[in-house]
């Protein structure tokens, strides 16, 4: 089978390139051994957080000039990266996801923790200030948690609010419509599963009653619930907030987020919809490689069906989402067996869980146009886009949506700006 | 200690679980019933009790479907549902009961059914019949049984094509089934009919027996053991002695014998298992690869609605069946967000079953209805006795839809045959 480009990987860059592959006219297939990672969003996505030294950053353009070159960043160009953040937005925007924010001022979220961390986009109805110091505008909050729910942590976020002066109360609310969910093990009071289950107007109607009798006794001004509604409808947030006497905040939840989930459903159906194709639980097993070039692919499911292409991506991730291996004998990628980009740091894993990651710069080497290297010999229609890259800490610097969408746009025009790639 | 780390994983990659339960999302029974765990629970967080001690296996397991989306859905490449399988039959104290047995027996109750159709299907069609089987065997009222056919496939093949099929330079074994051989010949004279335009002969695979799907997921494991292993003596013979690769139009079937037989029951294909195939894969790859071309009726227009089986997501083939069907110039494709219809083979008989099975199917249903298409296309049997029931809509195989396409003639020349 033939496909202008071939996507390998599952990741957020892999939709990000084929999305806008298959608008420019491209035959794109996407070849993932399982889900996305978006079913582990935070609502929001990190452009650039924090500086080296762990300072929140407030304009990420001015910071990314003190970037190293080995940051994919510095390779794509600081004019380049602020034109294709613009990009990201709209692909969000066309999937009828909206967001909320600015590449060139960040604004802060509240993480399922109550901390607050520097964001650039975020979804509607996302708890969300200009400032760490701005969250007093929020006036009391309500943390309003449902009975049986275990996801959502009301005394952190309480702890949270409170260390910046803000007053808040915990409550939780009743929700009937979720009894049967509650009688089956803990697997059931999920987040996906609420929402499958509170989804009628009937139910908003219902919901919205009884977050405004909780409103009303407790005065409160900003209610903070868990993301637990809106799995197929990413407006849930704003239709519920027409009924309410207050503002209203969803804090995204784990494992599984629910404006993970939708996102995730509003690019795969419209990536169907413009004639994606998408290879879901199969894994590459390999590679033809003709004269520097990467001519097909096969992989587990399609056996003796090779897949051919003239263009591929490599979108497989970091060590989480096995696109690295670590190994003692050393750091690998597992599909082709490409280049890695020589490791400068010294030691490979930081003193304590919590700190500075040495691992989490390694990636596999690439060109400034991120095309890879298989035993030195750059693949001239290879590219890899995403977390693969490496060459930044996305973890410390709070750039991981922003590397992963950005590179990933950069390499898919890259491809369209070919002799032949628009079609 | 050296190279610990890469000697941790066993078969089904339990220990690579991150517990990010992406698994538990695309599971069709956790989310309409509050009795099962859900595969994160039922499959590597209990396996590793169970691996302690075997008192830590619960039957709950048994509400598992074996669609096996979560493997589909996993991203850290564990296998859930092979997991709760194995451990189902390596545990289990459940012993079928004869409403299971009857179930389970596809081919044997087949066998009699077709002898005597009319009246088997008039009776489980009667509301009396249907009420007695609900109170006494425990098979829900409300379910229609697939008809039975007079005629069985094999009785047609013999009669009808035998004669002609060794006239052709190339030659499949023809895998039917039970669903193909006992309820729905047509879709077999629909592959023999493409597969003679485009100048292959199609055989029977002789020795077959039912893939053994119904007896793996009802407990009757020594049962489905023997039957896994005359059918791959018959596969083969047929691979090996008649140089005729064996193809099948169910995706259930296929799964069955390329990877449940190793995979669950022990019995090894790996010799014959590329050899193993679904129609739609076998034409649409010639198809890719030029060596057979397919013309299409002009005046053929319909509206399809394709819904991928979730044992062809695991396959990973429902491509084929899109693409084939893409190349039919007067259908407009509506490739269907893939969702379990609830059936499942014998599951959705079941009376304990019944109510989860029409729930789980509802988004498809629901889906269907938005599409309103002419036709719903599907490779699995199962899925269009469910969504036949509960829509009103019309199933066919994506082999009968290119058959009713096809223009035969044409086909023929463009592929040298006259």
């Amino acid at each position: 089978m033939k496909y202008d480009t071939i996507i390998i990987g599952g990741s957020e860059a892999a939709f990000a390139s084929g999305l806008i592959l298959a608008d420019a006219g491209q035959k794109v297939a996407v070849i993932s051994h399982g889900q996305t990672f978006l079913h582990c969003s935070a609502a929001s996505l990190g452009l650039l957080g924090y500086d080296k030294d762990g300072n929140p950053v407030h304009n990420p353009v001015e910071a990314m000039a003190a970037l190293p070159d080995s940051h994919p960043y510095s390779k794509i160009g600081v004019g380049r990266v602020c034109e294709l953040a613009q990009d990201v937005k709209d692909l969000f925007v066309r999937s009828g996801i909206p967001m909320h924010g600015s590449y060139e001022r960040n604004h802060y979220r509240m993480s399922p923790i109550g901390v607050f961390k520097p964001a650039w986009l975020s979804m509607d109805t996302s708890p969300v200030a200009a400032s760490p110091d701005d969250v007093k505008t929020w006036g009391k909050v309500l943390i309003l948690g449902i009975e049986g729910f275990l996801d959502f942590f009301a005394k952190f976020i309480a702890s949270g609010l409170g260390a910046i002066g803000v007053n808040t109360e915990i409550r939780n609310i009743s929700l009937p419509e979720l009894s049967a969910l509650r009688s089956g093990s803990t697997e059931k009071m999920r987040a996906t599963n609420i929402a499958r289950v509170i989804v009628s107007e009937k139910n908003i109607e219902d919901v919205a009653l009884r977050i405004n009798i909780a409103v009303e006794s407790s005065h409160a001004d900003t209610v903070v619930m868990p993301a637990v509604f809106g799995l197929s409808d990413p407006l849930f947030g704003v239709r519920l907030q027409s009924k309410l006497k207050c503002r209203l905040m969803f804090v995204p939840t784990m494992p599984v987020s629910v404006p993970g989930l939708c996102a995730k459903g509003r690019f795969e159906s419209r990536f169907r919809q413009i004639g994606g194709t998408l290879f879901y639980g199969d894994t590459v097993s390999g590679g033809e490689f003709v004269d520097g070039s990467l001519k097909s692919v096969r992989t587990l499911n399609m056996a003796e069906t090779a897949l051919y292409a003239d263009n591929f991506i490599l979108a497989t991730g970091n060590f989480i989402n096995h696109g690295l291996v670590a190994s003692p004998s050393g750091v690998s990628e597992p599909l082709f067996g490409l280049d890695i980009m020589p490791f400068a740091e010294s030691g490979f894993t930081g003193s304590d869980f919590f700190s500075r990651q040495p691992y989490m710069k390694c990636g596999v080497a690439t060109d400034s146009d991120f095309r890879v290297a298989l035993n030195g010999n750059m693949i001239n229609n290879f590219y890899a886009a995403g977390s693969i890259l490496g060459g930044c800490d996305t973890l410390k610097e709070e750039s991981g949506a922003g590397v992963e969408y950005i590179s990933a746009i950069a390499v898919a025009k890259k491809i369209l700006e070919k002799k032949g790639g628009l079609k | 200690m050296t190279g610990i780390q890469e000697k941790t994983a066993s078969v089904n990659n339990l220990e690579e679980c991150l517990k990010c339960t992406v698994c538990t999302v695309y599971c069709p029974v956790t989310a309409v019933n509050p009795g099962y765990p859900g595969p994160k629970q039922a499959g590597p967080d209990g396996e590793r009790y169970r691996l302690k001690n075997s008192a830590y296996y619960d039957e709950s397991l048994r509400k598992c479907l074996n669609c096996k989306r979560c493997e589909v859905a996993c991203p850290s490449g564990v296998r859930p549902a092979d997991i709760i399988q194995a451990a189902r039959i390596r545990y289990s104290k459940h012993s079928p009961s004869l409403r299971d047995r009857l179930l389970a027996s596809t081919d044997f109750v087949g066998g009699i059914a077709t002898v005597m159709a009319p009246i088997v299907n008039g009776m489980l069609s009667l509301r009396p019949v249907k009420v007695l089987m609900d109170k006494t065997i425990g098979v829900d009222a409300h379910r229609q049984f697939p008809a039975y056919s007079g005629e069985k496939f094999t009785t047609w093949w013999h009669r009808e094509a035998e004669k002609g099929q060794s006239a052709f330079s190339k030659h499949i074994s023809y895998f039917h089934g039970c669903y193909v051989q006992y309820n729905f010949p047509r879709l077999g004279r629909d592959l023999v009919k493409i597969m003679n335009a485009v100048g292959y002969g199609v055989h029977l695979l002789s020795g077959e027996r039912c893939c053994g799907v119904a007896k793996i997921a009802n407990g009757l494991i020594g049962d489905a053991c023997r039957d896994a292993q005359r059918n791959m003596e018959a596969v083969r013979r047929s691979v090996f002695k008649e140089n005729r690769t064996v193809v099948a139009t169910s995706s259930t079937c296929v799964l069955t014998m390329r990877d449940e037989y190793s995979e669950l029951l022990g019995v090894d294909n790996s010799d014959v298992r590329s050899n193993i195939n679904l129609a739609t894969r076998f034409l649409h790859t010639l198809v890719d690869s030029g060596e057979i071309k397919i013309a299409f009726r002009k005046d053929y227009l319909k509206n399809v609605a394709y819904h991928t089986p979730c044992h062809m997501a695991r396959l990973g083939w429902g491509v084929h069946s899109v693409e084939l069907l893409k190349m039919i110039p007067g259908l407009n494709l509506n490739v269907l967000q893939q969702e379990c219809c609830g059936m499942s083979g014998t599951y959705g008989f079941k009376k304990e079953n019944y109510k989860y099975s029409q729930a789980i199917g509802q988004t498809l249903f629901d889906n269907i209805s938005a599409a309103n298409p002419d036709v719903v296309a599907t490779d699995c049997e199962t899925c269009k006795w469910q969504i036949e029931m509960s829509t009103p809509y019309k199933v066919l195989n994506p082999v009968s839809i290119i058959a009713e396409a096809l223009d035969v003639d044409e086909t023929r020349k463009l592929n040298g045959l006259c």
